[in-house]
């Protein structure tokens, strides 16, 4: 009879796997992951927009989160500390790609003020209302500047209230509500574009494919 | 004027409530009120981006696979045997398991001290040059060969007990032949001897409820 295992990690409370995890127990390392990895996989591939990259950064973030495992007093949430590693270990990632970033102490980008309303982006004829789908979202999403990207997916996608942001990304809470002012700003400008350049399409494929240099 | 007050309160409170004057001015300005619009059509647009996704088997594969590498996991390796019964029946017999013990020891000791092979010709590597054999601990290895003996004493009991027990016996053995090797091999490795003992425990818990069901008394 062999000696008696965890073998239902399905029953531990995130403590106790918490807690039986620091002791190095396989099992509990199992059933953080269980408890975890949908929403830092979910983080992480829409801050890099490729299931490869994601993969590798979510496979990164656990790794991190394993290893300092023994650290963890319970000061914070553990799933707050566990998306601070994540948002670092995607930043990192960015940043040694030579994406521009935005700092969270950045006010705004360069050469772009945010003022009174765009007048010179498109008025009410160019509404997003009923034309933000899916796909394009995404693709927008995936064009903002990390910082900016960082605060718009944890609030708006996974639901982080502006306080517990404002630990995951050691700013203030004012700080985390500018910034995802300014990502929806910037988000309009983007999905504009992209409205803009289908009508575009549209209109050249409406003249019978005379598309070609305008 | 109000158009800047909007901005300043987005930016502030990107999903508070409208103050009652700048609702008054969204009704009379359409840039503001395409704003305030777009900025709601992308917030609620983004309820369709799901805030968890399944990632592929492999990850977690990954992950466990570097923490053990990194010996961040402690897997136990060896399977203990049963210790209700026989634990229960070597407990009972106090002499009897002293005894069993006791020659554990001698031969975990000596493993320790020499390295030496197979549990079968003990009596014949030792050499008295390096160590003398204290006369109560060659006592105690013949009782062990007289307990492995005393199994062919089930046979007048039950004979389906001994073929069980003997088949256990000789896996028991084979596990600590390969423990032997292993200490041999690596005798600085504290873990091989560790499993060693374990071995030898086991071996010790299987003569000892064969011991209690067999003819011999226990000793």
């Amino acid at each position: 009879m062999p000696r008696t295992r965890r073998s239902d990690t399905g029953e531990l409370s995130e403590s106790d796997a918490i807690r039986l995890a620091q002791q190095g127990d396989p099992a509990a390392f199992e059933r953080i992951y269980q408890l975890h990895n949908r929403r830092v996989y979910a983080l992480c591939l829409r801050m890099v927009g490729n299931t490869a990259e994601a993969e590798d950064l979510a496979q990164e973030a656990f790794l991190q989160l394993f290893r300092k495992i023994g650290t963890f007093r319970g000061e914070s949430a553990f799933s707050t500390w566990l998306h601070r590693l994540s948002v670092n270990v995607v930043l990192m990632k960015l940043r040694k790609k030579s994406l521009p970033e935005t700092s969270l102490e950045e006010q705004t980008e360069p050469d772009e003020e945010i003022g009174g309303p765009r007048k010179d982006v498109g008025g009410p004829d160019l509404l997003l209302t009923g034309s933000v789908d899916r796909v394009n979202l995404q693709r927008a999403i995936e064009q903002l500047p990390p910082g900016y990207k960082s605060v718009f997916v944890l609030h708006d996608i996974q639901g982080y209230e502006h306080n517990e942001i404002a630990q995951i990304m050691s700013c203030s809470i004012g700080n985390s509500k500018s910034q995802l002012h300014k990502a929806r700003m910037r988000l309009r400008e983007l999905l504009q574009e992209t409205l803009r350049d289908q009508a575009r399409q549209q209109r050249q494929a409406a003249r019978g494919g005379s598309a070609g240099t305008d | 004027m109000l158009c800047h007050e909007l901005e300043n309160m987005l930016s502030q409170e990107p999903d508070g409530a409208m103050p009652p004057a700048l609702a008054e001015h969204l009704k009379v300005c359409a840039d503001c009120r395409a704003l305030a619009a777009d900025l709601e059509a992308i917030r609620l647009g983004s309820f369709d981006l799901p805030a968890e996704e399944e990632p592929p088997a492999r990850v977690w594969a990954q992950i466990r696979l570097q923490l053990e590498a990194e010996g961040l996991i402690r897997e136990p390796r060896f399977e203990r045997a049963p210790r209700s019964s026989a634990g229960w029946v070597f407990f009972q017999r106090p002499a009897f398991a002293g005894t069993i013990l006791g020659l554990l020891l001698l031969a975990a000791g000596l493993v320790g001290v020499r390295g030496v092979g197979t549990r079968s010709n003990l009596n014949a590597e030792w050499n008295p040059a390096i160590q003398p054999m204290q006369p109560e601990a060659t006592q105690q290895v013949a009782s062990l060969d007289a307990s492995e003996a005393g199994i062919e004493s089930l046979q007048q009991v039950d004979p389906g007990v001994q073929v069980v027990f003997k088949r256990d016996l000789a896996l028991v053995d084979n596990a600590i032949s390969t423990c032997e090797k292993s200490v041999r091999e690596q005798p600085d490795n504290d873990l091989a001897r560790e499993y060693l003992y374990d071995a030898y425990q086991q071996k010790a818990q299987l003569l000892a409820v064969a011991m209690d069901r067999g003819a011999l008394g226990g000793r």
